[in-house]
């Protein structure tokens, strides 16, 4: 059965926050940042140029830069930094092996195939965790680094390979604004309850009518059962204003007051003020 | 075949056999203890709209034209303060307890939670009774023995009863008021007369009618008697009346004797004369020894009793200017509350502690309330028109005063210090001045 009691003195006007454990406000703001960056973030499609062409990489490199140009975006500006020093990467050529000569002759353009991505597993796959983590943030891009330089060392290139931009958001993100006299709890049915208390709070203000000329110190406090149809049974007058209209005032508030289905079956007590 | 359990053992499933019960009781409490301990919610219902108290008024007798005359008398007095809502309702003489009930909770349902009834009883006597419609009980009821013909009375009465038991505070229905209506005798020769009206202005009568000025009533606070001043040959006497129209002549010393004020057990009076000298000094009289209280070069005036020892009075002989003042009477100590500007007529009100005067600000004369506890003086009134005379009502949430339009036209007027509304009780045709609010007496203070 659930209970509901709030016994300390709660400002029902203030708005109300569930904050889950952990997860303070910035950060929750920087999360919400990088989860919508990294649902930004999409393959793009790489078009074969002509500036990876086989002059300036050996044959059998040019597989690897194939498979990279599919993977992610980031090949794209790879091909345009390679193209432009093609004499360095010439003097510095490794040694060919049979398979390295044998390539050349295939001279594949730069288009994105499956079969590609298979025939060297490795490297693509390790190209595609380091990408996924530099794109979110450009703090990242001494990873973009490494994967650069991991390329480079791969395909025998010492360019270095022209980060990886970030990905515009095209969406806005605001950060939370908590105000300052804010409710916020972890617990929450504390909160639920925080939230009924604010809804009858709300539905007596609406329903009670104070008497003209009172002094705005009067009280008085009421207790009452709710049954399971929702009218009020045995009311009480636990603590009198002194006023009898006003104590009238109040009792005709709850009464014609429809309580809420939270309150069925429950005794309550309510303090009247002004 | 039961076999033997070590000693220990037995006492070690006892113990756990125990803690288990414990724990199923425990259990058991928590559940039957959740639910029928009250969920107490305290909160604090700001920001409530007030609004008017709706109350209706039953009248158990349609056909009998005296209840209908109180009904709606009570109602005009408690709508008067606009703190309530009241409509009026007749039903048969010989309605019977249930269909009352019933029709009293319909009222509950139609959002009325008052119900006040009223009936005639056998042997001259007049009975109302005031109803919780919610709960459908009694909250009070009482019966009058019914000694004059005048309806109205009997109705500001049971409003004063009726007020009471909601409010806490002593109603001021039954009050009454006086002042002064300016007219022409038959030489056209201006004259003014007194006249004495109910609380709200409404059935007035003419209470000194002489042809010759006379102004300044003031009322006795135990009984229902005047003292005024009027115009002689030679002076301005002290005069008082009764309501039967008895008239006594109180101080009749060269010069002016006027503005009479009563200490609150009503053995002692001040008042103030000038006996010929050219300055008004106030005078206090007690156990029939005359005795002079103020010794300067200036006028003296309005005197009002705060407590046995303390008069407060308006005086111009240390600024040139009227101020207000406090005396001791014992010690002869003068206090100034005002600074500066043209402060005259104070007015006292034992109940709330204050003292209305009336000052002169930006050309006009409004109406300024002092607080003797904080020492705060509030301004009430900004519009236009002198206002002068201020004077409280019995239970300290009205103040009545003279309201000058123009040049010829003086209406009096109340403020409601709740709900800071005013309302005009004379005519505008009739030139009013100098108002006086009495205290609720004991007996109906009606003209015969």
């Amino acid at each position: 059965m659930h209970t509901f009691s709030i016994t300390k003195k709660v400002d029902y006007s203030a708005p109300i926050f569930f904050m889950p454990l952990g997860v303070p406000t910035a950060a929750k703001v920087v999360m919400n940042q990088s989860s919508f960056a990294q649902k930004q973030i999409t393959p793009t499609k790489i078009t074969p140029t002509s500036t990876l062409a086989p002059k300036t990489t050996p044959a059998i490199k040019q597989p690897t830069t194939t498979t990279i140009a599919t993977n992610t975006k980031k090949i794209e500006e790879k091909k345009t930094v390679v193209s432009k020093t093609p004499t360095i990467i010439e003097k510095k050529n490794v040694p060919v092996t049979k398979q390295e000569t044998k390539q050349p002759e295939k001279k594949e353009p730069l288009k994105t195939s499956s079969a590609d991505i298979k025939e060297k597993p490795k490297i693509t796959q390790e190209i595609q965790k380091e990408p996924v983590q530099s794109t979110v943030h450009n703090k990242e891009h001494s990873s973009c680094d490494k994967v650069s330089e991991q390329l480079a060392k791969s395909l025998d290139i010492q360019q270095p390979v022209a980060p990886i931009q970030a990905v515009k958001e095209t969406r806005k993100t605001h950060p939370i604004h908590v105000p300052e006299n804010a409710h916020i709890s972890n617990n929450y049915r504390e909160v639920e309850a925080l939230r009924c208390g604010t809804q009858l709070q709300k539905e007596l203000v609406h329903k009670w009518q104070p008497p003209i000329g009172v002094s705005p110190e009067c009280t008085c406090e009421i207790s009452f059962c709710v049954n399971t149809k929702g009218t009020i049974e045995n009311l009480k007058m636990v603590k009198s204003s002194g006023v009898v209209m006003f104590d009238i005032s109040a009792r005709q508030a709850l009464f014609s007051m429809k309580m809420p289905q939270w309150t069925h079956g429950k005794y309550l007590t309510i303090n009247f003020k002004q | 075949m039961n076999y033997p359990v070590h000693p220990e053992l037995a006492k070690e499933t006892n113990t756990i056999k125990q803690e288990f019960y414990m724990k199923i009781l425990y259990i058991l409490l928590l559940c039957f203890i959740m639910p029928i301990n009250a969920d107490n919610i305290e909160l604090s219902v700001s920001g409530a709209q007030q609004a008017r108290m709706p109350i209706a008024i039953l009248v158990l007798d349609e056909t009998n034209s005296e209840l209908s005359t109180i009904a709606n008398v009570i109602k005009k007095d408690l709508e008067f303060t606009d703190q309530f809502q009241s409509n009026i309702k007749k039903y048969n003489p010989h309605i019977s307890k249930k269909e009352l009930s019933k029709k009293i909770q319909q009222l509950a349902h139609a959002g009325t939670p008052l119900a006040l009834c009223i009936n005639t009883g056998p042997f001259h006597t007049i009975e109302w009774r005031l109803y919780d419609t919610i709960q459908c009980t009694m909250l009070q009821g009482k019966k009058y023995k019914k000694n004059n013909t005048i309806e109205r009375a009997w109705a500001h009465a049971i409003a004063d009863e009726v007020w009471k038991t909601l409010t806490g505070n002593e109603g001021f229905f039954s009050s009454r008021l006086a002042y002064c209506k300016d007219s022409k005798d038959e030489n056209g020769k201006n004259i003014r007369k007194i006249y004495i009206s109910d609380f709200d202005g409404s059935n007035e009568e003419l209470l000194v009618d002489i042809p010759t000025i006379t102004i300044a009533p003031r009322w006795h606070i135990k009984k229902p008697r005047l003292f005024y001043s009027e115009y002689a040959n030679t002076n301005v006497q002290l005069v008082s009346i009764s309501m039967k129209k008895e008239k006594k002549t109180i101080s009749t010393f060269d010069g002016v004797n006027m503005l009479a004020s009563f200490s609150q057990d009503g053995k002692t009076l001040v008042y103030c004369s000038s006996r010929g000298n050219g300055s008004c000094q106030l005078y206090r009289y007690k156990q029939g020894e005359l005795k002079r209280f103020t010794n300067n070069t200036g006028n003296n005036v309005s005197p009002v009793f705060l407590d046995d020892s303390r008069i407060c009075f308006c005086s111009d002989f240390q600024t040139g200017s009227p101020q207000i003042y406090i005396g001791n009477i014992e010690t002869g100590h003068l206090q100034r509350i005002t600074k500066g500007g043209y402060c005259a007529s104070p007015s006292y009100c034992p109940k709330t502690n204050k003292i209305a005067y009336h000052k002169m600000i930006q050309g006009i004369m409004q109406v300024m309330v002092y607080d003797c506890a904080t020492k705060e003086h509030i301004q009430l009134t900004n519009n236009s028109g002198n206002k002068h005379e201020v004077s409280w009502s019995p239970d300290g949430t009205q103040l009545l005063y003279s309201h000058e339009q123009a040049k010829n036209k003086s209406r009096l007027m109340t403020f409601n210090l709740i709900t800071k509304k005013t309302k005009y009780l004379t005519r505008v045709q009739d030139y009013c001045s100098y108002p006086h609010w009495s205290p609720c007496y004991q007996m109906f203070p009606v003209v015969t």
